[in-house]
C-alpha cells in the first residue's frame, strides 16, 4: 500500500487541474495491468472529511476478504488526499481510480474521461445523472454507488410504520423538483398519495408546510440542501410536530435532529458497495452498472415515534417489511 | 486505451458552467450532523410513561373548544374548575379548594413561573400571552414539587408556546360579540439565517356581565426572539408586557382597577444530543396594581383602601439532564430567586419586602426492567425567613403489556405563605376621626407553609395500533397547616391568616381521549372527589381558635367535561363542549355556587384564497342559556357573575 505524501494544494487551482489530468493520463497507460499482477486501485479523497476516511478503510478492509469470494489477486492501493495536493507518480500504473465524493473539480474531471475506469463513491444518484446528461454516453468502465437511497425505500418504510397514512407531504425545491414523477409513481405502487409543496425559497418552508398540514398524514423528507438543512429545520420539525406528524427522513443526522425514522447507508454500507464493484472490475475487467448500495439500515428515532404514538415492529420485520414493500425501483 | 491525451482533451467536453451544478446532492446532505430540534424536553411524554398523571391540552384541542381564556381551557383536564370573578379576571384551580385567589398550582409559561408571590397564585389577565400563541398546555394533576418546586402543589399548569419558526408569516384575528365585546390580535413572525422571531400585539374589551360594572379594556405585547449560531446552540429572548384596565366591583367596592405586568426572559441551551442538554433561564418579571380606593357606602363614613401593590421576581435556573446509562436518565440543577413587593396600604411595613430562595433539584428515570419504570425526585429549597424544605416523589410505571400500564406514585409538597399570608395588614381607613383605622386582612409572619402528601394509582389503556387513551387515577391526599383566615376576636382585625385547617382529598378521575380517524375528535374528563376536613373560624383575641367549620363544600363532588369534533364536508368542522360542576363554595370572598352544566358549540368553516388560510367561527357560548352563577361573593347573591347566552364571531386569517 502506498500514501500519496501531499505536500502542494490542488484544490481550486487551474494549474493542479491540469496537473491531475496528467496524473489520470499516466494511470490509464497501465490498462489492465493487474491481469499480470496485482491490481493497481488510486483512490482520490478528501482526508479532511472523516466519511471519507472511513469509506477508504472500509473499502480496504472489505476487499482483503475478497478470497472468500471470487478474487484472489492481492491488490495495491494509491491513496490520493486531494486536499493535500498530489504528486504525479500516485496515479501512475492505476487500474482503477475510486473518487471518492462529488464536490471536487478533479472528480468532474474524471467524468470526462473516455479511457479511464472510475468507480464514484460518496455521489448521488442525482449527480450521476448529472454527469451522463453532461458528458454524453458514460464509459462502460466508469461506475458508482450511490449516497442515497432509492426512493422506494424511504416509501416502504413509511407505509411500513404508518399503516393507516395516505398522505404523504412532500417538499420539493430547485434542486429535487424534478423527482416530482418519479415520487407520485412510485409512491402510488404502495397506496400513498404524495401531496406536493414546491418551495422557492427558504423562508417559504414553515408555509408551505403549513398550508398542506390539514391535507396530509405524514410527511416524506426528499435530500435538498435547499429545503433541509440548519436554518430550516427547527421550522420543518417544529411546525410537524406540533401537528403531530411523522417526517421520515433520509439520513442518520435528520433522525437525531428529529425526524421520526430513515433508511440510510452508511459509510460501510457504501465501502461495502465499492469493494464489490472493485471485486468484480478485477474478475472481469469491467465494472457493473451504478447502483445504490445493496446493504441499508434504518434509524428511529424511538422517542419521538413513542410521543407520536407510532407502534413499532420488531426490528427485523421492520426490514423485513420495508424489503417486501418495496415498488419496484 | 493508453493516451495520455485522451483526458486532457476530455475537460473540453463539458459544457461551460456545467461544474457550477454539481453536486444536487452532496454526502453533506447525508452525513453532516445537524441542530437536535426534537430532544426530549420538547417532546410530549406520552401518558403512560409519565411519572405523574398528566393531561396534554394540544393545539387540536384548543382550536376544537370553545374556550376565551386560558383558564376555561384547563377544564380539559379532570378536577379544573374555572370561573371568572369579574369582567375578563378569570380564576382556575384543581379540586376546587380555593378563595377568589387560587394559590395552590403552578403555572408556568415556557419555563417561566408566573405564580405572583404577592398576592396568591395566577392573575391570569395579567399574562402577556394569548390563546392564539399557545401550541399545547400539560397539566400535571398532584403534587409534582420535586420537578418545579414549591406552589407545584395541587397541581401544575406547564404553557408551551409555539415557537417563531413554526409561526405563520403573518396572522390576524379579530372576534368579537358586539361594539362592546371584541378582541383583536395581529402577529408577525419572520427567520433571517440563524434568527428568527415572533411579534404579537393584542387589543380587547369586554363589557364584562350584564348586570355589573366590570367592562375591561386590555392591551399586550410580546416578542419571541430565537438565535442558533450554532448546531449545539440556541438562544431564546423573550419580552411580554400587558396593561388591562378593570371597572371593578371587587370585595364590593366599586372602583377602577389596574394590572400592569412585564417580563423578559432569556434562556441559553447546550444540545448534546437528544438525550444531553444544558440550559441556563434567567428572568425578571414585574407587577403592578395601582388600586387605592375610597369605601363611601361604609357605615362609619368614608373609608380610604390602598390595595395598592407592586412585585419583582428575578429567577435563575441552572439544569442539565442527560443519560448517565442505557437505563438511567438524570436532571438535575439548582437555581436562585428573588422575590420582592411594595404596598403601603396592604402589608405591615411601607418597605420592601423580600424574600430569596435557592433551590437544588435531581431528578431520575431508572429502567428497571424491560417492563418497568421507576422515577425518583428530589427537590431541596430553602427560603429566607421561613426555612428548609425537602419535597421528593416517587413513581413506578409498569406496563402490564404494550397496552396497559398501571402507574403509582407518592409524593409531598409544600406551598409557601405568600407576602400577604405573612405580612398582609390591609387597613381601612376612616376619612372622619375618632373612628380608629380598621384592619380588613392581618397575616402571620411565622405561618407555616402548608404541605401535602399524596399518594395515587392509576390504570392507562393506550392501545399502540389506535390513537386512544384511557386513564383512571385514584388518589389520596392529605393536606396539613392549611393557611387559611379565621374571624378575629380584636374588635379593630377582621380576619386574620393563621395554619387553622386541614384536608383529606380523595377522589377518582377518568380521563378517555380519541381521534376516531383524521376528522374526529373526542376527550373525556371527569373527576370525582371526597373530601374530609375542617378549619377553625375564629380565633379569640387570647389566640384561642374555636368554631370548626368544614372545607368539603370547596371541593365539587363531580367535575365533567365532554369534548366532541368532527369535521364535515367542505372545510367546515363543528365542536362542542359540554361542561358540569357541582355544587361548590369558592372559600374567603366567595360563596357557594350552585351545580351548573353548560354546553357551548363551534362552527367553524376554513378555506384558502391566495396562499392565505381563512378560518371564520361562529361560537354560540352556553348555547342552551342555562342560567347560572359563575361568582357570588360572601352573602351578597346578587353581586354574583350571571352567566347568559352569547354568540361570537372569529375572523382569523393566516398569511402563508
Amino acid at each position: 500500500m502506498r500514501f500519496a505524501d501531499s505536500t502542494r494544494q490542488l484544490k481550486g487551482s487551474g494549474k493542479a487541474l491540469w496537473g491531475l489530468c496528467a496524473l489520470l493520463c499516466l494511470s490509464f497507460t497501465a490498462g489492465m495491468a493487474h491481469a499480470a499482477g496485482p491490481l493497481q486501485v488510486s483512490i482520490v479523497y478528501e482526508g479532511s472529511r472523516s466519511t471519507h476516511r472511513a469509506v477508504v478503510a472500509a473499502i480496504q478492509e472489505n476487499t482483503s476478504n475478497s478470497c472468500q469470494e471470487l478474487v484472489c489477486a492481492p491488490i495495491e492501493w494509491t491513496l490520493l488526499d486531494m486536499q493535500g495536493g498530489a504528486q504525479e507518480q500516485t496515479l501512475a500504473g492505476a487500474d482503477l481510480v475510486v473518487a471518492l465524493g462529488a464536490t471536487s473539480q478533479q472528480i468532474r474531471t474524471l467524468a470526462a474521461s473516455e479511457s479511464a475506469a472510475v468507480l464514484y463513491g460518496l455521489i448521488s444518484a442525482a449527480d450521476w445523472e448529472t454527469l451522463q446528461s453532461c458528458c454524453g454516453e458514460i464509459h462502460p468502465s466508469q461506475s458508482a454507488i450511490f449516497t442515497d437511497q432509492p426512493l422506494a425505500r424511504s416509501l416502504a418504510l413509511t407505509r411500513a410504520l404508518l399503516p393507516k397514512a395516505r398522505h404523504a407531504g412532500v417538499l420539493l425545491g430547485n434542486r429535487s423538483g424534478r423527482q416530482l414523477g418519479q415520487i407520485s409513481e412510485t409512491a402510488a405502487q404502495i397506496g400513498l398519495v404524495p401531496v406536493f409543496a414546491r418551495v422557492e425559497e427558504a423562508g417559504q418552508v414553515g408555509s408551505k408546510m403549513r398550508s398542506l398540514q390539514q391535507e396530509v398524514d405524514v410527511w416524506l423528507g426528499i435530500p435538498d440542501r435547499d429545503i433541509y438543512n440548519r436554518n430550516t429545520l427547527y421550522g420543518i420539525l417544529l411546525t410537524a410536530y406540533a401537528a403531530r406528524q411523522a417526517l421520515i427522513g433520509y439520513s442518520r443526522p435528520l433522525v437525531r435532529a428529529g425526524a421520526a425514522a430513515a433508511v440510510y447507508s452508511s459509510a460501510d454500507d457504501v465501502a461495502y458497495g465499492l469493494a464489490g464493484h472493485i471485486r468484480a472490475y478485477a474478475n472481469s475487467g469491467e465494472l457493473p452498472p451504478a447502483s445504490y448500495p445493496e446493504n441499508f439500515s434504518i434509524e428511529l428515532n424511538p422517542q419521538v415515534l413513542r410521543s407520536l404514538k407510532i407502534a413499532v415492529p420488531p426490528s427485523d420485520r421492520l426490514r423485513q417489511q420495508v424489503q417486501a414493500l418495496r415498488p419496484q425501483d | 486505451m493508453k493516451e495520455t491525451l485522451a483526458i486532457l482533451f476530455a475537460l473540453g467536453a463539458c459544457p461551460a458552467g456545467w461544474a457550477d451544478d454539481l453536486p444536487v446532492l452532496g454526502e453533506d446532505e447525508f452525513f453532516t450532523p445537524l441542530p437536535s430540534v426534537l430532544t426530549a424536553a420538547r417532546l410530549v411524554q406520552p401518558i403512560n410513561e409519565a411519572p405523574v398523571a398528566m393531561t396534554v391540552i394540544d393545539r387540536g384541542m384548543i382550536e376544537a373548544s370553545s374556550a376565551t381564556g386560558i383558564p376555561e381551557l384547563l377544564r380539559l383536564a379532570p378536577g379544573f374548575q374555572s370561573t371568572y370573578i369579574e369582567g375578563i379576571d378569570a380564576i382556575a384551580t384543581y379540586t376546587g379548594f380555593s378563595s377568589q385567589f387560587p394559590s395552590r398550582m403552578q403555572v408556568l409559561v415556557d419555563g417561566r413561573s408566573v405564580y405572583n408571590p404577592a398576592l396568591n397564585g395566577v392573575l391570569w389577565a395579567s399574562l402577556p400571552l394569548t390563546i392564539d400563541q399557545i401550541e399545547r398546555i400539560e397539566v400535571v394533576r398532584g403534587p409534582n414539587a420535586a420537578a418545579y418546586g414549591s406552589n407545584a402543589f395541587l397541581g401544575t399548569v406547564n404553557i408551551i408556546t409555539r415557537p417563531p419558526e413554526a409561526s405563520a408569516p403573518w396572522t390576524v384575528r379579530v372576534e368579537g360579540a358586539d361594539s362592546e365585546n371584541f378582541s383583536g390580535e395581529v402577529s408577525h413572525a419572520a427567520q433571517f439565517g440563524d434568527f428568527a422571531y415572533r411579534l404579537t400585539a393584542s387589543q380587547l374589551a369586554d363589557d364584562g356581565f350584564r348586570n355589573k360594572a366590570d367592562d375591561a379594556d386590555s392591551s399586550l405585547f410580546n416578542l419571541s426572539t430565537t438565535y442558533r449560531p450554532h448546531i449545539s446552540d440556541t438562544w431564546t429572548l423573550g419580552l411580554g408586557l400587558r396593561d388591562t384596565d378593570f371597572d371593578s366591583e371587587l370585595f364590593r367596592i366599586p372602583r377602577a382597577r389596574t394590572y400592569q405586568s412585564n417580563y423578559q426572559q432569556l434562556s441559553w441551551q447546550r444540545t448534546i444530543d437528544q438525550d444531553e442538554d444544558v440550559r441556563v433561564q434567567f428572568y425578571h418579571q414585574e407587577f403592578d396594581t395601582p388600586d387605592n380606593t375610597s369605601f363611601t357606602e361604609a357605615p362609619y363614613g368614608a373609608i380610604d383602601v390602598d390595595y395598592s401593590m407592586h412585585s419583582h421576581r428575578y429567577d435563575l435556573d441552572v439544569q442539565h439532564r442527560f443519560r448517565a446509562t442505557p437505563g438511567w436518565r438524570i436532571s438535575w440543577g439548582g437555581g436562585v430567586r428573588s422575590d420582592s413587593v411594595k404596598g403601603a396600604g396592604s402589608f405591615s411595613s411601607s418597605d420592601t419586602l423580600t424574600r430569596d430562595s435557592q433551590r437544588l433539584f435531581a431528578n431520575g428515570e431508572w429502567q428497571a426492567t424491560d417492563d418497568t419504570v421507576i422515577n425518583a425526585g428530589l427537590m431541596g429549597e430553602h427560603f429566607s425567613n421561613i426555612g428548609h424544605f425537602l419535597s421528593p416523589r416517587l413513581a413506578a410505571n409498569w406496563h402490564i403489556d404494550t397496552d396497559h400500564t398501571i402507574r403509582s406514585s407518592m409524593a409531598q409538597a409544600y406551598r409557601m405563605p405568600t407576602f400577604y399570608e405573612q405580612y398582609g395588614e390591609l387597613r381601612l381607613d376612616p376619612q372622619d376621626p375618632p373612628w380608629p383605622t380598621l384592619t380588613a386582612l392581618l397575616g402571620t409572619e411565622d405561618l407555616k407553609p402548608e404541605k401535602i402528601q399524596s399518594i395515587d394509582i392509576g390504570y392507562l389503556f393506550h392501545p399502540a395500533s389506535q390513537d386512544f387513551s384511557l386513564e383512571t387515577r385514584l388518589y389520596r391526599s392529605l393536606i396539613t397547616d392549611v393557611n387559611y383566615q379565621a374571624i378575629d376576636g380584636n374588635p379593630l382585625i377582621t380576619q386574620r391568616v393563621l395554619n387553622n385547617g386541614s384536608l383529606t382529598l380523595n377522589g377518582l378521575e377518568v380521563q378517555a381521549k380519541a381521534r376516531l380517524d383524521r376528522d374526529t375528535l373526542l376527550h373525556l374528563a371527569y373527576a370525582y372527589a371526597d373530601p374530609e376536613g375542617t378549619f377553625y373560624h375564629r380565633i379569640t383575641a387570647g389566640g384561642l381558635l374555636y368554631d370548626v367549620r368544614p372545607f368539603t363544600p370547596s371541593v365539587p363532588e363531580h367535575t365533567l367535561t365532554l369534548l366532541a369534533s368532527h369535521k364535515l364536508p367542505d372545510q367546515w368542522r363543528l365542536s362542542g363542549t359540554y361542561r358540569y360542576v357541582s355544587e361548590m363554595e369558592w372559600l374567603a370572598e366567595g360563596s357557594l355556587v350552585d351545580s351548573h352544566g353548560r354546553l357551548d358549540l363551534k362552527l367553524t368553516k376554513t378555506f384558502q384564497q391566495d396562499g392565505s388560510d381563512i378560518e371564520f367561527s361562529l361560537n354560540l357560548l352556553n348555547a342552551l342559556d342555562e342560567r347560572y352563577w359563575e361568582f357570588t361573593y360572601t352573602d351578597a347573591p346578587v353581586n354574583g357573575n350571571l352567566a347568559e347566552r352569547e354568540l361570537r364571531a372569529q375572523l382569523k386569517m393566516t398569511l402563508n
